[in-house]
């Protein structure tokens, strides 16, 4: 198979560029140039993923969107060609030519069954490879085995593999290994098994815990009981110890209460009674004695009292008065003369006022001053009336007569006022002025455009260029379109760029040539320089003449000593030669490398001029047709932008025309209602002057409209207001009339008032109200004048009464009387009044005391016999000979019980502490038993005690760990450590499977590549034994197995074998390509060949080198296809040379492809002839509309 | 209306096989799960208030290592006592008379049915007899219900039954018998054990198997428990399966088509565990992961299956606070494209390999010569094959299996190598 057509749609960098790669076949050589970063790895990814499919994950799709991603190509195969295009989705990515799904498995077949992996192996191969595996040789540790499969399978070092896979083997198991991860989990399993075993509860195990834990629980109880007794015993002792003390002291109270002897007891409340008789009978006896002398002292003063009993007989309220009346009269006697005096100046003031009032004779008499409340009221009120009748007449009059003027001086404006004019023509005025608006200035404004559109049309075709005569002309020219302009424009920046590129590339080949001759000259210089030329010139000269010799040997002539000697002489010659070649052989390969770039050059110039002369031929052509697409112009044509400009202005004036055109209607309507305006005007007033403007005309209407409106109304109100002053006036006169009536009526109603005060009708209001105050003065007067006539009449009064009293009295009980001072009588009266009620006060006092004293003294007696008849009580009951021996029976008394308290207390006590023993108990225990005997017995008690606490410590740990273990026993110890066999088993056995297939793997790989190095190492070795010598321009013979049998040597010229990692980097390279390319040939030798894709696989070889190897190249190509990838320019060029130079008759066209190529367009190498197998493209990452523009 | 429960296959305390511990795997859920199990199971029946409670076989794995495993059972039995539920029990193949001879004494509610020949015991209390004969020995290849007495008129009958019933696949065919002749017999209910799935066989009369009651191995999967069984004085009328399990393994494929990197696998399983979690609710999870898928991460995961391993368990890890223990993880995905190298008509060392391996693949007895001469591996093989379990497993895995893996790790490593 091989790819005719490589199409970068969307792929990468690129879009829609195409590489033709037809020529060559049924192989071809087909040398890629670009730059770096020109995108050559991009292109070899696209044959990969056209053949294969896109990978998951493609670096390929930064420009373009995933799914917009297509590369196609047009596949050869031994059955006809096909077009197939590869899109990056899931299902349905290989499309055919029109679209349509195109089925992968015939596109397996056209690839012979070579997968992916394979291709990219063994059909692909870069300068990084080529450097990895010179590294590796470098190294030496690969056999000759992995040497030939790493070349076999393109480069996968499968040496570091095998090594990988051992090294992760090793880490997982080795037989006598320790840390490894196997090993080190079967250890552990084992000792898992092992403690497993330990935590196994055995049935007997159990039986004999179970006994145990019996026995200790036996044990434990026992221990238990007998510290309980102990503890008893302890408690016993301890009380009995705590009570001896008591049980001495209770013995001895005992003995004391013998020692007392029989006796009565008296109780202590008859001891306080004894007390309390004793201590009332004393107290008793001391009243009797006290009470007895103040009876006595008390009869005695009664004796001694006198108590005047007539005296008494006045009576206590006399007397008090008597004691007030002198004080009395003598205070009214002294008021008297004052208050006659007031009663005389009264009387005076009351007839003066009686005269005031036109009555002097009228008695002196409340009567003469009295007038009723309502005659005042009514006097009060009417002079009230009258103020505010007089008011209402004058206001009432006063508005009338105002009303009357005002009503009189409207009336006479109203007179005064113009008649109405017709104002309905002014109305029409206005009311079409608001409909039509302004119709002056629109009109001037849509002339004023007009004209200035004409200006602008007018100053702009005197500018237009070329110069066109009128607008009629220019409106009716025929210009080509703008985009018939755009082409022309592009077609002639196109043959521009072309034209650019053509002198750049000349310049550049200029140079280069230059630098060739340059070298020529230096080499040159420096003397002759010896060639293959002259080599093989001397060998044929020295083979002529070796032939002759030969011939004449053969043919049996004699020896010929100036043939032979010739024949040195030729021989020294063809020798000289090949030693200068040999020595010089660096200046010679630099003179021909110069040379053969100066031929190159020059090639490269000739086809220079035939594409300048071609480019000329366009650009004429170009030019005739732009003057044809303006013909019929009255000019003739500037350049495109000149007339792109052209057309521009002239769009632009049309478009001036054709607004001018449209306001035409406007300018019309506007016209017409100035029209309308002016005769409406004019009808309402009439003819206009001269030069007066219709909007002037409308303003006087509206101001004679506003006039006559405003007279209308002021009509219209004046009418109102005399209206409504008729009416007030009326309502006024009506009012005048009323308070006049009010008046008479008033009039007669004061005359019947004034009556009782006795004025006539004719008195005025004023006048009449004084009378009405000094009425009210004179009662005031009349009434005090009798008030104190009254109060002088009791002062004397009283006085005679008081003096014939006191005389009765006096004269009564014999006191002295004197008529002129009565006071002094009445006063010893009072003094011997009270004297005689002190005395019988006092003796009422001593009366009663004498009573109360005498029930006293029969009360204490009476105590004194009860406290007396008690005392001799007690005694007898007690056997007593008298009371006074009583005290000393109480003492012994009380002793008696003392104990007995003492006693009981401490038996009470006793009973508590010995816990609820009883004391008779006690006291029986405690016979014969002394303290230090018992503390002995108690210390061999809390002894033994203690002991007995140790000891069942013991056992209930020992009963708690028996129980304990017990619980244990039903705990999953035994399955926990089952489980952990098991976990730890899995681990085993995890890595068990994950070693079995590693080292299943590391077996196999050893297999393969025994079997690879058998069945290949002869013939592959053979074929690069043959390629290396050329490849490295003979410097090698060939390449064979060393002696030892495991490495490839390679022979040098003279026979020396060296290991590889003797060589020079780039003959390892040679090396490794050698083998690489022999691996090639044996793969296509039993199957379909696929095209071999090379990336800068030659970069680090020398000229020479570099030159064989592209020959070697070149024939490989007869056979397959090879698409090789560089960014040298010159690695280009050579490849081109060395591979055409084959096929002499391709040579030129080489060099056209190799010129087109360098010319910048993506594909130059259509044109090719058929023949030649080897081509050059270029790399580029021209948009595709630009392409499209220029093809 | 009085109820009984039907449980088989406790394995009390055997342990659960497959499961290697690694950083951060819930290691305390996974201790005693047959003894957690065995508590839901006496849950079950004081919750339900169940009157009866039948183990058909294997209440042990095998004869006891460890007397805990009988103490603690007699301890559950007590609880059941003193709620009143009687329990009749019958020997298996892995608890036969002959294997486990130790004796323990039940508390007086428990009842073991002979070995030597069937035996009824009736609970006229609730009209029901159930009729029984455990194992003696463990291989027992007779069938045992063939003696079984005939039904008592008028009662409920239930047979207790250790069985592989018409030789179920998987189990070994011991006491094998036919489902017609259980179905003859005019019991009620037939109460078998020894298959470790849940199956209802026959329904009127009713033949099941509750399945085991704990899942031990990746291979017994989803929800394990009893049935609870309600029946009246003539007849039974529901039979329900209830999950009573405490570790559910589970078998989890996880399909990977779109995942670029191994982060995009961690996120899926991520995904399909919680689901997997939650649908188990409290209980720990014991999953298998299956990758799966046409995938372009397929080279990544069998060049280093250890990472895509510890991968699978960290994600794990995340899923609803760890719950889920990642038994293994299988890598069963395949290349994005076909492969389509075609050994007969490609050349190379890689079509050499391909070669060697279609051969051996061919030659099953060429292949085991080839293991079975691989320095080292024979010798780790017999270390393993006696830990028992997953060991011997791992240590009998067909070497075409082996073989298989150990291609895709070469085509991996290869195509890493050279891309």
């Amino acid at each position: 198979m091989r790819i005719a057509r490589l199409d970068l749609k969307a792929f990468g960098s690129f879009t829609n560029l195409s590489l033709d790669f037809s020529g060559g076949a049924p192989g071809g050589l087909h040398v890629v140039y670009g730059p770096n970063e020109a995108g050559k790895s991009t292109a070899l990814r696209a044959v990969r993923d056209l053949l294969y499919g896109f990978e998951h994950r493609t670096r390929d799709g930064y420009l373009h969107a995933s799914e917009e991603l297509c590369v196609g190509g047009l596949l050869e195969g031994p059955e006809g060609s096909v077009y197939v295009q590869r899109l990056k989705r899931r299902k349905d990515s290989l499309l055919d030519v029109d679209g349509a799904p195109f089925d992968e498995a015939r596109l397996r077949r056209l690839l012979g069954g070579v997968d992916r992996e394979t291709f990219t192996q063994s059909f692909g191969l870069g300068h990084a490879e080529l450097e990895a595996q010179g590294e590796r040789l470098l190294r030496g540790e690969a056999s000759i085995g992995e040497t030939l499969f790493d070349a076999g399978a393109g480069g996968v070092d499968v040496r570091r593999l095998l090594e990988t896979l051992k090294l992760e083997q090793e880490k997982l198991y080795l037989v006598r290994g320790k840390q490894q991860e196997i090993n080190r989990l079967l250890d552990e399993h084992a000792k898992a098994r092992l403690r497993s075993q330990e935590v196994w509860l055995l049935p007997e195990t159990f039986q004999k815990q179970t006994e145990e834990l019996n026995a200790a629980r036996a044990e434990l109880a026992r221990l238990t009981e007998r510290i309980a007794e102990a503890r008893t015993e302890q408690h016993r002792l301890r009380d009995l110890k705590q009570a001896l003390p008591a049980l001495r002291r209770r013995a001895e109270c005992l003995r004391a209460l013998t020692e007392l002897g029989e006796l009565v007891l008296i109780s202590e409340a008859d001891g306080e009674r004894r007390e309390r008789a004793e201590s009332k009978a004393a107290a008793a006896r001391v009243a009797v004695v006290r009470l007895e002398d103040e009876s006595e002292r008390s009869s005695r003063r009664l004796a001694e009292l006198d108590v005047p009993v007539a005296l008494l007989g006045i009576g206590q309220g006399r007397v008090v008065r008597l004691s007030d009346a002198p004080g009395r009269t003598r205070k009214a006697r002294e008021d008297l003369p004052r208050r006659e005096a007031d009663l005389k100046a009264l009387a005076s003031q009351a007839r003066a006022s009686l005269a005031r009032l036109g009555r002097p004779d009228a008695p002196l008499t409340l009567d003469a001053a009295r007038l009723s409340t309502a005659e005042r009221g009514r006097i009060h009120a009417l002079a009230t009336e009258r103020d505010k009748l007089d008011e209402r007449l004058v206001r009432a009059r006063e508005r009338r007569s105002e009303l009357q003027r005002d009503l009189d001086e409207r009336r006479a404006h109203q007179a005064r006022l113009p008649e109405p004019s017709h104002g309905a023509a002014l109305e029409r005025v206005a009311a079409l002025a608001r409909a039509l608006g302004s119709v002056e200035e629109p009109l001037a404004a849509l002339e004023a455009e007009q004209a200035a559109l004409a200006l602008r049309a007018e100053q702009q075709l005197r500018a237009i260029r070329p110069p066109v005569r009128s607008l009629a002309e220019l409106e009716a020219l025929a210009p080509p379109g703008l985009e018939t302009l755009a082409r022309f424009a592009l077609e002639a920046r196109g043959l521009g760029q072309r034209s650019a590129a053509l002198e750049e590339e000349r310049q550049r080949l200029a140079t280069r040539s230059a630098e060739a001759r340059a070298v020529v000259r230096r080499i040159e210089g420096t003397g002759d320089v010896p060639s293959e030329a002259e080599l093989g010139r001397a060998r044929v000269a020295r083979d002529q003449v070796l032939g002759a010799v030969l011939g004449a040997w053969q043919g049996g002539s004699p020896f010929d000593v100036e043939g032979a000697g010739r024949l040195g002489e030729r021989l020294t010659k063809a020798d000289v030669v090949s030693d200068r070649l040999r020595r010089e052989a660096g200046r010679v390969a630099e003179l021909a490398h110069a040379r053969a770039e100066g031929e190159l050059v020059a090639g490269l110039e000739a086809d220079l001029l035939t594409r300048r002369a071609e480019l000329e031929r366009e650009l004429e052509l170009h030019r005739a047709a732009y003057a044809a697409a303006w013909s019929g112009a009255p000019f003739s044509p500037l350049g495109v932008e000149e007339m792109r400009a052209f057309l521009d202005q002239r769009a632009r004036l049309l478009e001036l025309v054709a607004e001018g055109r449209a306001l035409e209607p406007k300018l019309g309507r506007a016209r017409a209602d100035r029209a309308r305006l002016e005769s409406a005007v004019e009808a309402a007033l009439g003819p206009r002057e001269g030069g007066e403007s219709i909007a002037l005309g409308v303003e006087r209407c509206a101001a004679a409209a506003a006039r006559e409106a405003r007279l209308a109304s002021e009509r219209e109100e004046l009418l109102r207001s005399l209206d409504a002053l008729a009416a007030r006036l009326a309502r006024e006169s009506r009012e005048l009339a009323a308070a006049e009536v009010a008046l008479t009526e008033w009039q007669a109603a004061w005359s019947a008032a004034l009556g009782p005060l006795g004025a006539d009708a004719s008195t005025p209001p004023v006048v009449a109200l004084e009378l009405l105050t000094e009425l009210t003065a004179l009662a005031g007067y009349v009434k005090e004048i009798e008030v104190l006539s009254r109060r002088v009449n009791g002062i004397r009064r009283d006085e005679a009464e008081l003096a014939t009293e006191v005389e009765e009295l006096a004269r009564a009980h014999g006191v002295p009387f004197d008529r002129a001072a009565p006071d002094a009588a009445a006063e010893e009266i009072v003094a011997r009044f009270r004297r005689a009620e002190a005395a019988r006060a006092e003796r009422e006092r001593l009366e009663a005391e004498a009573g109360e004293r005498s029930a006293l003294l029969a009360a204490e007696r009476a105590v004194l016999a009860e406290a007396e008849r008690e005392l001799d009580e007690l005694a007898a009951r007690v056997s007593a000979a008298s009371p006074r021996d009583l005290p000393a029976l109480e003492a012994r008394s009380r002793r008696a019980r003392e104990l007995a308290a003492l006693v009981s207390g401490l038996e009470a006590t006793l009973v508590d502490d010995s816990g609820g023993r009883s004391v008779a108990a006690l006291v029986a225990e405690a016979a014969d038993r002394e303290a230090p005997e018992l503390a002995a017995q108690l210390d061999e008690l809390a002894r033994e005690i203690e002991e007995l606490d140790d000891e069942i410590g013991r056992a209930r740990d020992r009963v708690a760990g028996l129980t304990a273990g017990q619980r244990r026993q039903s705990d999953a110890d035994g399955a926990e450590a089952a489980q952990e066999e098991q976990t730890l088993a899995a681990a085993i056995a995890s890595r068990y499977e994950r070693y079995s297939t590693l080292r299943v793997a590391t077996a196999l790989l050893e297999r393969a590549i025994e079997r690879y190095r058998v069945e290949n190492q002869g013939p592959v070795l053979k074929r690069a034994g043959e390629l290396f010598p050329r490849l490295t321009a003979d410097a090698y013979r060939t390449l064979r197995v060393a002696r030892e049998g495991t490495k490839i040597v390679a022979v040098r010229a003279d026979g020396a074998e060296l290991l590889p990692e003797a060589l020079s980097e780039g003959t390892r390279y040679q090396l490794y390509l050698a083998l690489r390319l022999a691996s090639v040939e044996r793969f296509i030798a039993g199957a379909e060949p696929l095209p071999l894709v090379l990336d800068d696989a030659t970069i680090h070889f020398d000229e020479t080198r570099k030159r064989s190897t592209f020959a070697v190249l070149g024939e490989l190509a007869e056979r397959m296809q090879i698409l090789f990838f560089t960014h040298h320019e010159h690695d280009r060029d050579l490849a081109l040379l060395a591979a055409g130079g084959i096929v002499p008759a391709g040579a030129e066209a080489v060099a056209g492809a190799a010129a087109s190529a360098a010319a910048g367009v993506g594909d130059a190498a259509a044109g090719v002839g058929a023949g030649a197998r080897a081509f050059g493209h270029e790399l580029s990452r021209a948009p595709g509309a630009e392409l499209d523009a220029l093809h | 209306m009085p109820k009984l429960v039907h449980a088989a296959d406790l394995h009390l305390d055997s342990p659960l096989l497959g499961l290697e511990r690694y950083e951060g795997a819930p290691v305390a859920e996974l201790r005693h799960a047959t003894r957690g199990a065995l508590d839901r199971l006496v849950d079950l029946c004081l919750a339900e208030e169940a009157s009866l409670l039948l183990i058909a076989g294997d209440l042990f794995d095998g004869g006891w290592r460890d007397y805990s495993t009988g103490l603690f059972l007699v301890e559950r039995m007590a609880r059941l006592r003193e709620a009143g539920v009687r329990v009749v029990w019958i020997r298996g193949n892995h608890d036969a008379a002959s294997r486990l001879r130790k004796h323990l004494r039940m508390p007086e509610n428990v009842r073991e049915l002979a070995t030597s020949k069937p035996e009824s015991v009736a609970f006229e209390d609730l009209n029901v007899v159930v009729h029984g004969q455990g194992f003696a020995e463990a291989a027992i290849t007779d069938d045992l219900s063939a003696r079984y007495p005939e039904a008592v008129p008028g009662a409920v009958n239930i047979g207790l039954l250790h069985t592989a019933l018409d030789g179920r696949e998987g189990h070994a065919p011991y006491a094998p018998c036919t489902l017609s002749a259980l179905v003859d017999r005019g019991y009620d209910y037939w109460a078998l054990g020894h298959v470790h799935g849940h199956e209802v066989a026959h329904r009127a009369p009713w033949v099941v198997y509750p399945g085991n009651l704990q899942g031990r191995h990746a291979k017994e999967t989803g929800p394990k428990g009893a049935v609870l069984v309600s029946f009246d004085s003539a007849r039974v009328s529901s039979v329900e399966h209830r999950a009573l399990d405490v570790v559910r393994w589970a078998r989890v494929a996880v399909e990977v088509p779109s995942a670029a990197t191994l982060d995009d696998v961690a996120d899926a399983v991520r995904t399909r565990l919680g689901a997997e979690s939650r649908a188990a609710g409290e209980r720990l999870v014991a999953a298998r992961v299956e990758l799966t898928g046409r995938s372009p991460v397929h080279a990544l995961l069998c060049a280093d299956p250890e990472r895509v391993t510890e991968t699978v368990r960290a994600a794990a890890l995340d899923v609803d606070g760890g719950s889920v223990w990642v038994e293994r993880v299988v890598v069963r995905t395949e290349a994005p494209r076909e492969r389509t190298h075609d050994a007969a008509h490609s050349a190379g060392p890689l079509a050499d390999l391909s070669r060697e391996l279609a051969e051996l693949k061919a030659d099953p007895a060429a292949l085991e010569a080839f293991v079975a001469g691989l320095s080292g591996l024979g010798e780790l093989s017999r270390k393993v094959r006696p830990l028992g379990g997953v060991g011997a497993d791992a240590s009998l895995r067909p070497a075409a299996s082996v073989l298989e893996e150990a291609q895709e790790l070469l085509l991996a490593r290869l195509s890493e190598l050279g891309t």
